[in-house]
């Protein structure tokens, strides 16, 4: 009798350890967070989307001189000289130079940006208390009215075209004594070394006079654009094309030789809506020696990958993990991406209050 | 108390039966022709640290050229999710019959009649066949995470213990499958319990979304709390592949893995009471 009252207990108490573990397991498996902290696929800048096409349209303000009746050799006919003016944007025609590099980097869309918002409020006071001396010297807030910052070359010097409203800047801010000079709808201050130019009030170009000149002279329609990309090339929150020797002159030697000659033209895209994606489209008319390229770019991709993870650079390992090469035919792309968040742990707590 | 010698002396003759039967050898065979095939049959081609090429079987696979840890993160993954759940679903069909095969008369007198305790019966062979499975992960997982490494020079024993997730997925399932052998002596009622646990705990990962579909009350109440204890398989494999390709896992890694082993000895509690209580 006892002995089966000892059974009856045990398995009582087998049961009331197996409700006691159910209990437990409900407990411990209670509402889990999601397991995976997985990464969104990303969408790299390969098209335009709707709200950059119509940015784009919009743009397209500056009539273009209509086209003259022997240009291309045709003899023209009477209705072509009644035939619309094109319209374009007059900081793509301001960047249009002979020379074969053109960037635009879409200020105001990426100070909106996580990354814009990330990189203003990590500045030094330092640096916020000189942008506010520029402002009241200028009469200009970068911050507020600037929209677009070009870069392109004129015989090899660098051209700055600055797009925003500058209707309230005064060239003659850095040299008071010099006199401002009024060329078309421009006003032009000369110095020796620089020229600086108000086109409209819309447009700052800064750089050697040359250039700035010629650039006036595009806008003006006294010299034709020679477009370094098309407008439909202009997307993302950075973008711009350069030849294979200007791209060459800027990398390192290994790779410089095998660019040189292989690539024609590359076209870059940065999007900075969140993780920053660039997407280089590399061109050329070697097929054999573009081949070559792409497999040399991977290479030094996964090269430079090891290298960061072994030295322990978190900021260059995460840029390189998603980098790839795409072959196609006569071009490929590259595409790299750099995660927000990286951006974020580099920069420090500044920037994690700011996203 | 248990003694820890005589359950080991039993999952040991669990292993030594196991070896003795033909679907054993021929697990390994079939094993070991998956590894010869992806050894002989996969060419990747490295061109500093970048995979420039890669070839199953004559068959070009990817034509991106990217970093070849990158590429491979996509191969151990999808290979870890695989190894998770084919090896999940082959231990509940294979190992069905070893409940049943204790109890089948004449050798549960003959096992009761050594001096083994009948609780110490049940967690050997419970054990052995944890072992069993545990022993197939490693020679079939660990294999062909070799031949990646050896074939892609990336090295990494993350996916290798990922797969080791399974085996804490197996502890519940075969616990439950046990203890339905323990209830019903039939290796088909301890495959459905198994399959039934693997398929619920599957489902588990959308509980809320199925609690939803219930009219908030009673069943809703009821729904939620029986299934709040399941083992959540599915959200154990997305931790193992997580794990595998060394992203970083959320802080459920813990709560899951012992919620689960918790539910496992549940289900061997109401197995051990069950058997505690039966007369043979």
């Amino acid at each position: 009798m006892a002995l089966r009252r000892e059974r009856l207990l045990r398995n009582v108490g087998y049961l009331l350890g197996a409700l006691a573990l159910l209990g437990l397991a409900a407990f411990l498996m209670r509402e889990p967070e999601a397991p995976r902290l997985q990464r969104k696929a990303l969408e790299f800048p390969r098209y335009p989307r709707s709200h950059e096409i119509e940015r784009r349209e919009t743009r397209k303000t500056l009539a273009l001189p209509a086209p003259r009746p022997n240009d291309g050799g045709a003899t023209a006919e009477p209705a072509e000289a009644e035939a619309p003016r094109p319209l374009a944007d007059p900081v793509l025609v301001a960047l249009a130079s002979p020379d074969d590099m053109a960037f635009v980097l879409e200020a105001g869309a990426l100070k909106d940006s996580p990354l814009g918002r990330m990189l203003l409020a990590c500045q030094s006071p330092e640096a916020l208390a000189e942008i506010e001396r520029f402002e009241q010297r200028s009469g200009f807030r970068p911050l507020e009215q600037l929209e677009r910052i070009g870069m392109t070359t004129h015989d090899g010097q660098p051209v700055m075209v600055l797009s925003g409203d500058f209707s309230s800047f005064d060239p003659s801010f850095s040299a008071p004594g010099q006199a401002v000079t009024n060329v078309g709808n421009a006003r032009v201050l000369d110095s020796e070394g620089a020229s600086i130019a108000v086109w409209k009030g819309q447009m700052l170009v800064i750089g050697e006079p040359s250039g700035v000149h010629s650039a006036i002279d595009r806008l003006e329609g006294a010299s034709p654009a020679t477009a370094s990309f098309q407008s439909d090339e202009a997307y993302g929150e950075m973008y711009g094309s350069l030849s294979g020797e200007s791209l060459s002159r800027l990398l390192p030697e290994d790779l410089r030789d095998q660019l040189w000659g292989a690539a024609d033209r590359v076209l870059l895209h940065v999007d900075a809506t969140d993780d920053l994606l660039l997407v280089a489209d590399v061109s050329g008319r070697d097929a054999a020696k573009l081949a070559d390229l792409s497999r040399a770019v991977a290479g030094a991709l996964s090269l430079g990958r090891l290298g960061a993870v072994r030295e322990d650079d978190q900021l260059l390992a995460d840029l390189l993990d998603e980098s790839r090469v795409i072959p196609s035919e006569g071009s490929f792309q590259l595409e790299v991406a750099l995660p927000l968040s990286s951006v974020e742990r580099q920069l420090g707590e500044c920037a994690k209050a700011a996203r | 108390m248990i003694s820890v010698r005589s359950v080991l002396f039993v999952a040991l003759d669990i292993l030594r039966e196991a070896l003795a039967r033909r679907w054993v050898l021929a697990l390994g065979v079939a094993l070991t022709l998956i590894h010869l095939g992806i050894g002989l049959g996969l060419r990747l081609d490295l061109v500093n640290g970048a995979l420039a090429a890669t070839r199953l079987f004559g068959q070009s696979l990817d034509t991106d050229l990217r970093s070849a840890d990158s590429v491979l993160r996509q191969v151990i993954e999808a290979a870890t999710y695989t190894v998770y759940y084919a090896g999940l679903a082959f231990g509940v069909l294979a190992c069905s019959d070893f409940g049943p095969e204790l109890l089948a008369p004449g050798r549960i007198e003959h096992l009761l009649s050594l001096p083994i305790r009948r609780i110490e019966l049940l967690c050997g062979t419970f054990l052995g066949v944890l072992g069993l499975c545990i022993a197939g992960t490693t020679y079939g997982a660990g294999g062909f995470f070799l031949i990646l490494g050896a074939k892609s020079s990336v090295w990494s024993w993350r996916p290798f213990c990922a797969v080791y997730l399974a085996g804490v997925a197996f502890f519940a399932i075969y616990a439950c499958m046990l203890c339905a052998a323990v209830f019903v002596r039939s290796a088909a009622a301890s495959a459905a319990a198994g399959g039934a646990i693997f398929f619920l705990g599957i489902l588990a990962k959308q509980r809320d979304e199925i609690a939803a579909l219930f009219e908030a009350g009673p069943s809703r109440s009821l729904f939620s709390t029986l299934s709040a204890p399941l083992p959540r398989v599915a959200e154990l494999a997305d931790l193992a592949a997580a794990i595998a390709v060394g992203e970083p896992v959320s802080g459920a890694l813990a709560r899951l893995m012992f919620g689960t082993l918790a539910f496992g000895l549940a289900a061997l509690g109401v197995a051990a009471w069950r058997f505690e209580g039966k007369d043979f």
